[in-house]
């Protein structure tokens, strides 16, 4: 039996008397790589948030086993094309989890930082300045920044959003990798072909939760959850589809 | 020419010109990539409140004017985080009501208020060496505050999300970065003034933000600048009897100008 290494209770989210999220109950098993789908307002990004603890629900909890450590990958944002900071430096603000914020970085912190870099191809541009990166860069930067921190879990919203897609594969390449070695993963994507080739489960929020986990997500669940129809199930993906209805999924 | 440089207030003058500079130079860099300037205004104009107010009791203005914007500063950085009111609301509100505090007491305060003028535009040349060393304290704290705290700082500046995920106390740190902006306004009230003083405290940062993006090169660069911005406006301002803050707001703005021409070449 896998723990859960995530658990999402009942949480409910609501904004000047408007639902974002509602009884999202569902959990998320240790070593897990979950795509989160859905529309945009769906309320994906804001349960990303809830789980990292940017964001209190108004009802309801997630509870984080062990204290599990978490890697946030931010949607990509344009970042101020002149802030002054480099890559290396960008990394380097990761290994101030755990440390005092007057403490000054250490050999170990050094070593992490270039083995993510290196991880991603982007040591040799490790002294460039943030601005002077390509949409690729950046995005793979921000991806390894999360890692720098040595997660146990990965949250990672839409981090191929600005990528072509042979970058985008390599980046998806090594999150399997990841995952292999035990990481649990959980993805924010639109992209059908990404879901059916890499993630195992696949989650589906539109302010509920529309079937998760080891239930098949059928067409008509992704209808309900989309405003139009969606084809996912016609990609013959290899991950375990079931069957589950809306109510069982926690739309009560 | 030069035996100008032999007088008391002229030293003074250039001594206050070095120790604004390296606040701004320092300070002025955070309120840039921080886009902080809104702010930073709202922190400047409030401080006129204490001032008023020590005026009116007989006190040292420069310390009235510090403990209003430490408090503004505070309660700026409080309410934009905590409550839902919008931010720059709240600082359109703490700008004017501290203006108002300060006219009100200024014009409590029985006889003729000679240098309120100063104390809104500036008047480097006559900075004593009390204020001198107040500038002084403050400085050695800004500097030994942001050699404590630098990374956190940018990385708070850089992306604050982020940061909360790694466990900075990012709220804190905004709160105490803005305190730090506070003295930095004090510093600066002699040489240009509450009411121009935002301008030398973002142009240095912006100008050397086009030359270079390194943050410590970015630090020394403004300060740089900023000594030189100021210096200039002292000696223009003494040999043809100009206001002194003025001349280096323009100065400054001047600098500003040419960087910025030459990016749009680019």
């Amino acid at each position: 039996m896998i723990e859960n290494i995530i658990t999402i209770n009942n949480v409910s989210l609501s904004y000047n008397g408007h639902d974002i999220l509602k009884d999202v109950t569902f959990n998320i098993k240790k070593g897990n790589f979950l795509g989160l789908i859905g529309p945009n307002g769906g309320g994906k990004t804001t349960l990303l948030k809830i789980i990292l603890g940017l964001i209190k629900p108004t009802k309801g909890n997630v509870i984080v086993a062990d204290d599990a450590n978490i890697g946030y990958v931010p949607q990509f944002s344009n970042f101020d094309l002149d802030f002054p900071i480099d890559v290396w430096d960008v990394i380097l603000s990761a290994r101030i989890k755990g440390k005092k914020p007057w403490s000054r970085m250490n050999e170990n912190d050094r070593k992490v930082a270039s083995g993510v870099l290196k991880k991603f191809g982007i040591y040799d541009i490790r002294k460039r300045q943030i601005g002077e990166l390509s949409g690729g860069q950046k995005q793979r930067v921000l991806i390894a920044r999360a890692l720098a921190t040595e997660p146990d879990i990965l949250l990672l919203d839409e981090p191929t959003a600005s990528v072509d897609t042979v970058s985008g594969e390599k980046i998806y390449d090594t999150l399997k990798e990841l995952n292999a070695k035990g990481m649990t993963i959980i993805l924010v994507s639109h992209d059908v072909g990404v879901l059916s080739k890499y993630v195992r489960d696949v989650a589906c929020v539109n302010v509920w939760l529309f079937g998760h986990g080891d239930k098949k997500l059928t067409g008509e669940m992704m209808d309900k959850a989309y405003a139009c129809p969606i084809d996912i199930i016609a990609h013959g993906h290899p991950h375990r589809v079931f069957e589950k209805d809306r109510k069982e999924a926690g739309n009560a | 020419m030069l035996e100008v440089l032999s007088y008391t207030f002229f030293q003074n003058a250039l001594i206050a010109a070095l120790l604004a500079s390296i606040a701004c130079g320092v300070i002025g860099v955070y309120v840039v990539i921080k886009r902080i300037v809104f702010i930073s205004g709202g922190i400047s104009h409030s401080s006129f409140g204490g001032l008023g107010i020590a005026y009116y009791l007989g006190a040292e203005p420069l310390l009235g004017a510090l403990i209003f914007a430490i408090a503004s500063a505070l309660g700026i950085g409080f309410l934009s985080k905590k409550s839902s009111e919008r931010d720059d609301t709240v600082i359109g509100a703490v700008w004017a009501i501290g203006m108002a505090i300060g006219i009100l007491f200024i014009a409590m305060t029985p006889g003729y208020a000679a240098d309120l003028f100063s104390y809104l535009f500036g008047n480097i040349l006559m900075v004593s060496s009390g204020h001198l060393l107040i500038m002084f304290v403050l400085d050695i704290i800004i500097l030994a505050s942001i050699g404590l705290f630098y990374n956190v700082f940018r990385a708070v500046a850089f992306d604050e999300e982020f940061a909360k995920t790694v466990g900075i106390p990012v709220f804190a740190l905004n709160m105490f970065l803005l305190s730090l902006v506070a003295l930095t306004v004090v510093i600066m009230i002699k040489a240009v003034g509450i009411i121009l003083l935002i301008a030398l405290l973002t142009l240095p940062a912006a100008t050397a933000n086009k030359m270079t993006k390194d943050m410590k090169r970015m630090m020394v660069l403004a300060t740089f600048l900023g000594i030189i911005y100021s210096s200039a406006g002292i000696f223009i301002s003494y040999f043809f009897d100009l206001p002194s803050g003025a001349m280096i707001i323009l100065i400054s703005a001047i600098g500003y100008l040419i960087a910025t021409a030459k990016t749009f070449q680019r």
